[in-house]
């Protein structure tokens, strides 16, 4: 294990009710390591197994296979109070109704034997100082998200985990928690973020995992999730022709029509070789370019069709 | 100080601090809840209710019979009889919106540890079953201050003390069973009807059981609401004075409490406690939150 993981998990797995026909293995086997400093997206579907990952990180949900370690804990004892150190936030921000948005700050606060004067200063941050002696039952979703944001920063945190922060928020309570939390990483804090919408971590994550039906199906740095295989975007006029050709270049690995024009993919990044080889097979190119994955398409790419088959599996 | 003495120490000290936490967290969370306090004021009237007509009844011919002597078992004849029931609802009141909130979860994910926070719910109901002794016995000062009754009268007694241990110990086990359910419903609704439906069925199932053999119906007196029904009753703590109370209820074919079975039934009670405490402790930590 690396010294500098804040988080590293192996082999984590987690089967909801006995072995038979009605168990559900929401996470199989996942293996991740997060790196201070990082911003790490944990990106899938709905269903997919995050907040169950994240359930077992935070202590409340029982893993039935596999191991982790949150700042270098492992541990019971260890673990229980490494995540004092941690700010966390699963799936709802869970509050007592009839306490004040402070009030509650304060039982957090004395959990995490955090500084009283911390408080205020969260609900500053959020921008929830104003309504901060109101009833927590009477905030709407998105003060809500806010508060479970603040109580995450109570005490200056190493690492804050979130579950779906902006889940259900209109644009704007959204454009606010991605500020909240841009700020929180622009001070050093490292950051685990799930979420099943990939444009609401895309701009703010430097490394992603994304996971399928309890498996992680990639992971790493954006660029390269996001570049993906080497390829290229080329036209002609005459695209059959172009096809055939491509078809026998040496060094192709597959061509597809897509709706700009072809995408080769390459099994080296020279693009003046495939530009020499399909002008000897007189195919003069109307546009030769590197073609970059992004994301988005890699995302869907790799989790097709699980809108579909969700709950089925 | 040698070396052990100063870690005996620090573990003391980290323990006390620790307990501290513990104490603060329920403390602002209980004293916000309304029903903490409709609670607080409904048992307080309750106690007073009691000790209101028995002070009148005790200036009645039959009084020598019915009471015995002294403030504290009028001020403590409501409150035993209903006062672990009571606390049991409150404990579930209190208890079960914490896994409905998921407030229990966030506490967990907060750092607390399911160990600390079942150890608060714990110390909590202590402090509940102390503050309904304590409640009856303020009711029981003022109602002597105030009422005719005299003085010397207000000191307490032997049966005085039995009575209200038996009535600590009784409420103890209800608030242990209360937290039990509420761990394992999670929900306050479903969890007061088990209670409440176990405290109906339990003396109707004795009923239909009980006179077939002498051991069954040993057993049965050792069953929990029994058990909290016998430590309850005056009669099993003021024996002499009620002794005329005893005789009629012979005569009619009633079987007044056994006087001398009340230490077996105290044990017997702090046992039911600590298994419920364990119960619960148990269910919260294997299942996940
Ligand atoms: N308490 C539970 N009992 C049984 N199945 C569960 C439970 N929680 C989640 N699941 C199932 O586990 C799978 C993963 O769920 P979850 O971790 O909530 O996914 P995500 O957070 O990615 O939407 C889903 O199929 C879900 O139905
Ligand atoms: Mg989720």
């Amino acid at each position: 294990m690396t010294s500098d993981s804040v988080i590293e998990t192996f082999e984590l797995t987690k089967r909801y009710g006995r072995r038979g026909a009605r168990s559900v293995l929401a996470v199989d086997g996942v293996s991740l390591s997060v790196e201070r400093g990082q911003v790490f997206g944990f990106l899938g579907p709905n269903g997919s197994g995050k907040t169950t990952t994240i359930g077992m990180l935070a202590g409340v949900v029982r893993p039935t296979a596999g191991s982790f370690s949150l700042l270098g804990a492992t541990g019971p004892r260890e673990l229980v109070a490494a995540r004092a150190r941690v700010g966390a936030t699963l799936e709802t921000p869970n509050f007592y109704p009839y306490l004040s948005g402070r009030d509650n700050l304060r039982i957090a606060t004395a959990i995490k034997g955090a500084d009283r004067a911390r408080v205020d200063e969260c609900l500053e941050l959020v921008g929830l100082a104003d309504r901060a002696g109101h009833r927590f039952g009477s905030y709407s979703l998105g003060m809500k998200q806010r508060l479970s944001l603040a109580a995450t920063m109570l005490n200056d945190p190493e690492l804050v985990i979130l579950d779906e922060p902006a889940n259900g928020l209109d644009p704007q309570g959204m454009r606010e928690i991605r500020t909240i939390i841009r700020d929180l990483a622009g001070c050093g804090t490292t950051i685990f973020l799930s979420s099943h919408l990939l444009w609401e971590v895309e701009r703010i994550c430097s490394h992603v995992a994304i996971v399928r039906k309890g498996r992680i199906v990639a992971s790493g740095p954006v660029e390269e999730i996001a570049s993906g295989d080497i390829s290229a975007l080329v036209r002609a006029e005459d695209e059959m022709a172009l096809l055939e050709a491509l078809a026998g270049y040496p060094d192709g690995k597959g061509a597809q029509r897509g709706q700009e024009g072809v995408i080769v993919s390459l099994a080296s990044d020279d693009l003046a070789a495939l530009n020499r080889y399909l002008a000897g097979c007189g195919i003069h190119l109307s546009h030769l370019a590197r073609h970059r994955q992004s994301l988005e398409e890699v995302f869907v790419e790799l989790t097709a069709g699980d809108s579909r088959t969700e709950g089925g599996g | 100080m040698s070396g052990s003495a100063l870690a005996q120490g620090a573990r003391t000290a980290r323990l006390a601090g620790s307990v501290g936490v513990l104490v603060r967290i329920e403390l602002l969370k209980l004293l916000k809840r309304r029903i903490f306090w409709v609670a607080v004021v409904l048992f307080a009237l309750l106690a007073t209710m009691k000790f209101a007509t028995a002070s009148t009844a005790a200036g009645g011919e039959m009084a020598f019979l019915l009471a015995p002597p002294g403030v504290w078992p009028a001020t403590l004849a409501i409150p035993a009889t209903v006062g672990p029931a009571f606390l049991g609802l409150v404990v579930i009141a209190l208890v079960a919106p914490e896994f409905t909130w998921r407030t229990a979860r966030q506490s967990v994910i907060d750092g607390l540890g399911v160990e600390r926070f079942y150890a608060a719910k714990c110390m909590m109901i202590l402090a509940l079953s102390a503050l309904s002794v304590v409640l009856a016995l303020v009711v029981g000062l003022v109602g002597a201050a105030v009422g005719s009754v005299e003085w010397e009268s207000a000191a307490l007694g032997a049966g005085d003390v039995q009575f209200l241990a038996s009535y600590t110990a009784a409420s103890l086990m209800a608030g242990a069973a209360a937290l039990w359910l509420a761990c394992t419903f999670r929900a306050g609704a479903p969890a007061m009807v088990a209670f409440i439906g176990y405290a109906v069925a339990e003396p109707i199932a004795a009923a239909i059981l009980g006179g077939r053999s002498e051991l069954l119906d040993v057993v049965l007196s050792y069953l929990p609401v029994e058990l909290a029904m016998t430590l309850g009753n005056r009669m099993a703590h003021y024996p002499e004075a009620l002794s005329g109370l005893r005789e009629m209820m012979e005569i009619v074919g009633m079987s007044p409490p056994d006087a001398t079975a009340v230490k077996g039934l105290l044990i017997a009670v702090h046992l039911y406690a600590m298994v419920l405490f364990a119960a619960g402790y148990a269910t919260m930590r294997y299942r996940d939150l």
